[in-house]
């Protein structure tokens, strides 16, 4: 099943780099770079969703990018969370632990005895 | 960066640009340290950073691909609020100065609105077609007649129509039709004068008419003279209520039942565009509304009829009008009863509005309208182009300091632009509310005789469409000069050089001219209106030979309640002696027609010599008769010169007589007594006595010169139709209903209509005042108009010369000129351009009132007051249209006006 885990993927990814940039702005590298530590590696980012992800959210006007002068003097675009954004991230970690709640309650629930649904 | 376009620069002050790259670049060379860091050789680690990407370029093109398409979206978001902010702050600025605002307005109305009301005529009489498929194959036809030659007028006799009928190569079909007038009776309730078109029993199948309800009806029903009537939607929905059981109900055509087998749809209310139609009936049945048995299927020489064809979708117009010529030509050999010039003339559907007799000429018609409705619409431009450059001068300060906060140019222009747009909306709204009023005259206006017709225009939405996309542009034209010359922050020096040289600069001849030649213009259209108001008010007191005033007439068709000119003679004798008894009553009779419609006279051959010298027409001389009864000339209040008027002893048994006009008298016996000379209306006829000599009077036309008429006493000549003359004591108001009331009570059937007061009908007819009156309103409303934009160009013109002058006004205060010099200098200014306009509107007033001169009555066409009061009257408006910027170059203040310079 692999369609469903793309389409959950994509919402988680959206969620996390929101998350990342609750503190301060960041750039895209270092937005890949907290979601790694974050995860402890377990989730792996590609540039490839990565980016056009960050686009997106700029479009939805959650996050807004402005360019800076990166740690070692380089300029780099930085995003920030917007007002709308931060509202954004808290709908979302809510909806998120409630499916969340809901799964884990689910692969808990005792097995249902055979024969029963018959 | 600096030499990209305007817009990719804008973009990227968005937040947006080649930037992609950067950031991406940006990216991998962080991953390229970190794996360096790591340990990895520099060239492993870019290797592993770029595989790691993937495939670069395309993550490049999809974020790209977001941000192009997010770009578009905010842009036009900027725009739309950029806009919407113009509009707001350009209301403001045009509220702040409401007299600039309304001159404009009013200027731009006047032309939008003229432009309009001609879009409006042309759309409904020459662009619409018929909303039926493929209505560009639909023609029309009509014959030539001695009296027009070159015109096709609708009087082609059935059988023509019928043999077009058989050329299926061709036509699909030819069909015909023509106005029948009824005296419909709908229920219990009265009869009423109706118009109805009858068709051929193919009319609706061929114009592809489908009935909003019921049927229509075929050949088949004309043959077998079905009593059949298809109602027209509007006279359905006006008159029966639009009653959905209306289909199988009778109603009364001149008395006799016919049944109502359909409703027409709304799109369609017949081929004819003047009268108001209620109905159509089948050419078989209309035979039994006649009280003469005549049958027009077989009748060569009756006419009458104008003939709708479809043409075959192969056949062009010019290849049906040869195959016409070449049927006719055989018709005129086989049927020596057709005038030997006999023609059949076809057109298109669309080119023959809105009657075919008009054909050739509304075209050329509507072309000079709409070349006059373009010019109004210009010079309202230009002149609104003048006073927006004036009052721009007054706002450079305010320009200035947007320019210095750093708008564009192209930012101002639009400001500026948006303006003057606001201005083109604002005229828009003086147009509708004009051309509402022009619209509703224009409907209200025209009779025929006593009988309204119906123009039936309407401001529809195609047209307003037209006319706002041509006020936004009529706005915007004159806003975009001005603009130009404002937003680029020289205004200040172009008017200072421009001051400095004395007021040069191209622009300013042209602008001069074209007042002058306001001035011209105005000038003539109010000394034509001058002219044509003096004369209509002459032509009103002209000595007719009759007097008109008190007089109320009505006009009754027997034929509508099915009587012959026999039987109606008596019930006709007994209305009018009631009527003799009703108060206030102090003459009354008969008369067939009314004089001067059109109705009254009949042309005729007259024969002079004796039953055995003359039996040919050669010998006859022209002249007319007129049927009265012997009270009419009390009614008319003509005068007896000679021997005397009809007695009731000269009826039908009696020999025929004549009263002959004094004129008659003179022509056809010239020297000789008249009284008891005889003459025939017929070669063959009876012979006719004069008894009497009555003074001259106009018959046909206001303007005629005295005519030889014979009056013939109407209980020797009258027919079923006819009009019943009424001198009262007073104007009384009730006078119709109490006559309708008489009628009702010798015969409910009998539908009298056209009640008027016969200086009314005078007054509206065309043979009458009307074209005197109706050419007096045109004129004289294009005479305000060229006023009103005159007035509007003038002071334009002046403010615009003023706030160039600032500078040099300035110096001559402070060197001490006195502010009664300053308006001076303005007036005269004023005054060339106004002088200069006057001379060349006098002399064309002069050329053209003399082309002018046979429509005028009673006055010279150089009548010198006319001239010298419209010359007066338009200086002194003049004077005060410059009087207004003159002021305020007096009050200018002299330090301010330098500090303007520098």
């Amino acid at each position: 099943m692999p369609a469903p885990a793309v389409e959950l993927l994509r919402g988680s990814l959206d969620l996390l780099i929101l998350r990342s940039l609750t503190q301060r702005a960041l750039h895209g590298y270092a937005v890949m770079r907290w979601i790694d530590d974050a995860t402890s590696s377990a989730v792996q980012i590609e540039e490839g969703s990565l980016y056009p992800a960050l686009y997106r959210l700029v479009d939805r006007e959650w996050i807004e990018s402005d360019w800076g002068v990166s740690e070692n003097n380089r300029r780099a675009r930085y995003y920030t969370l917007t007002p709308k954004g931060r509202l954004q991230l808290k709908a979302e970690v809510r909806e998120f632990t409630r499916f969340a709640n809901a799964m884990f309650q689910a692969l808990s629930f005792p097995e249902p005895a055979r024969g029963t649904h018959a | 960066m600096r030499n990209d376009p305007w817009w990719r620069r804008y973009w990227r002050s968005l937040g947006f640009g080649p930037e992609v790259a950067a950031e991406l670049q940006f990216h991998l060379d962080l991953l390229t340290k970190d794996l360096i860091a790591k340990g990895m050789d520099p060239a492993a680690a870019a290797a592993e950073a770029s595989r790691r990407f993937g495939d670069k370029r395309r993550v490049q093109a999809d974020l790209e691909q977001i941000e192009r398409s997010r770009g578009r979206r905010l842009r036009f978001g900027l725009w739309l609020s950029e806009l919407l902010a113009d509009i707001r702050y350009g209301a403001r600025v045009l509220f702040k100065r409401p007299g600039f605002t309304a001159a404009a307005a009013l200027s731009l109305g006047l032309g939008i609105s003229t432009a309009t009301v001609v879009l409006t005529v042309v759309d409904k009489w020459m662009l619409r077609p018929i909303a039926v498929d493929h209505p560009n194959e639909l023609m029309v036809m009509g014959a030539t007649t001695k009296a027009f030659p070159g015109f096709a007028v609708p009087t082609i006799p059935l059988p023509a129509i019928r043999e077009l009928d058989t050329r299926k190569d061709l036509f699909e079909a030819v069909g015909a039709w023509r106005i029948r007038d009824l005296g419909l009776r709908v229920g219990g309730g009265k009869s009423e004068l109706s118009f109805f078109l009858a068709t051929t029993g193919n009319y609706f199948d061929l114009i592809h008419v489908r009935p909003a309800l019921g049927r229509t009806y075929s050949e088949a029903d004309s043959r077998d003279r079905q009593r059949v009537i298809v109602i027209n939607n509007s006279f359905w929905r006006r008159r029966l209520g639009a009653d959905p059981n209306v289909v199988g109900t009778t109603v009364a055509l001149n008395g006799l039942p016919f049944t109502v087998i359909g409703v027409g749809p709304p799109s369609f209310e017949g081929t004819e565009m003047i009268l108001g139609i209620d109905g159509y009936l089948p050419v078989g049945a209309e035979r039994d509304l006649s009280t003469t048995p005549t049958n027009d299927e077989t009748d060569w020489v009756a006419g009458g009829y104008e003939a709708i064809a479809r043409r075959r979708p192969g056949q062009s117009v010019e290849r049906v009008r040869t195959g016409i010529d070449a049927l006719v030509s055989g018709m005129r050999a086989a049927h020596p009863e057709l005038p030997s010039d006999f023609r059949i003339i076809a057109y298109s559907e669309l080119g023959a509005r809105p009657t075919i007799s008009v054909a050739t000429m509304f075209p050329v018609a509507a072309s000079i309208l709409g070349v006059l409705a373009a010019l109004v619409l210009g010079v309202a431009t230009v002149n609104v182009a003048n006073l927006i450059l004036a009052r721009a001068s007054t706002r450079t300060a305010e320009l200035s300091v947007r320019l210095a906060m750093g708008a564009s140019r192209a930012r101002l222009i639009r400001q500026l632009l948006t303006e003057s747009a606001l201005l083109g909306i604002l005229g828009l709204g003086v147009a509708v509310v004009l051309a509402t009023i022009a619209v509703r005259a224009m409907n209200g206006a025209p009779k025929i005789g006593n009988v309204p017709l119906r123009f039936d225009m309407s401001l529809d939405g195609r047209v307003l469409a037209m006319s706002a996309a041509i006020a936004i542009l009529a706005g915007m034209l004159s806003g975009v000069g001005p603009a130009l010359v404002a937003s680029r922050g020289e205004l200040q020096q172009k008017l200072r050089r421009a001051g400095r040289s004395g007021g040069g600069g191209p622009g300013r001849g042209f602008r001069s001219f074209l007042v002058a030649a306001q001035v011209a213009v105005a000038l003539v259209a109010l000394i034509g209106a001058g002219l044509f108001v003096q004369s209509a008010r002459h032509a009103a007191e002209l000595d007719l030979g009759f007097d008109p005033r008190l007089v109320m007439t009505t006009t009754v068709n027997g034929g509508h309640s099915r009587y012959t000119a026999a039987t109606a003679a008596p019930v006709f004798e007994r209305v009018v002696q009631a009527v003799r008894q009703l108060p206030g009553v102090t003459a009354a009779d008969w008369i067939e027609g009314t004089p001067l419609t059109g109705s009254a006279g009949k042309f005729r051959d007259v024969f002079l010599g004796t039953t055995d010298q003359q039996t040919d027409k050669r010998g006859a001389v022209a002249g007319v008769t007129s049927t009265v009864g012997a009270d009419y000339f009390a009614v008319a209040r003509m005068h007896l010169l000679a021997g005397r008027l009809f007695t009731i002893r000269d009826d039908s048994t009696a020999h025929r007589v004549a009263v002959v006009s004094s004129k008659a008298a003179k022509d056809f016996w010239p020297g000789r007594d008249p009284l008891g000379q005889r003459f025939r209306l017929e070669a063959a006829g009876p012979e006719i006595e004069v008894i009497g000599v009555v003074n001259d009077s106009r018959v046909v036309t206001i303007f005629e010169a005295p005519r030889p008429v014979a009056y013939l006493p109407w209980s020797q000549a009258g027919g079923a139709m006819s009009t019943l003359v009424v001198r009262m004591a007073s104007k009384d108001p009730g006078a119709a209903a109490r006559i309708r009331e008489v009628f009702a009570s010798v015969d409910p059937q009998l539908t009298p209509y056209g009640f008027g007061w016969f200086d009314d009908i005078v007054h509206d007819s065309p043979n009458g005042l009307m074209t005197v009156r109706l050419g007096a309103q045109l004129v004289a409303a294009i005479g305000i108009l060229a006023l009103i934009l005159t007035i509007v160009g003038l002071y334009g013109v002046l403010s615009f010369a003023v706030t160039q002058e600032t500078r040099e006004i300035g110096v001559r205060m402070a060197l001490g000129a006195e502010p009664r010099s300053i308006i001076r200098r303005v007036l005269v200014r004023g005054g060339r351009v106004v002088g200069m306009g006057m001379l060349a509107g006098l002399l064309l007033a002069i050329a053209a009132t003399r082309l002018a001169g046979g429509l005028l009555v009673g006055v010279s066409p150089n009548d010198f007051g006319t001239f010298a009061g419209v010359a007066v009257g338009l200086a002194l408006i003049a004077l005060v249209a410059a009087l207004l910027p003159a002021r305020r170059a007096a009050r200018l203040d002299p330090v301010q006006a330098l500090r303007a310079d520098s």
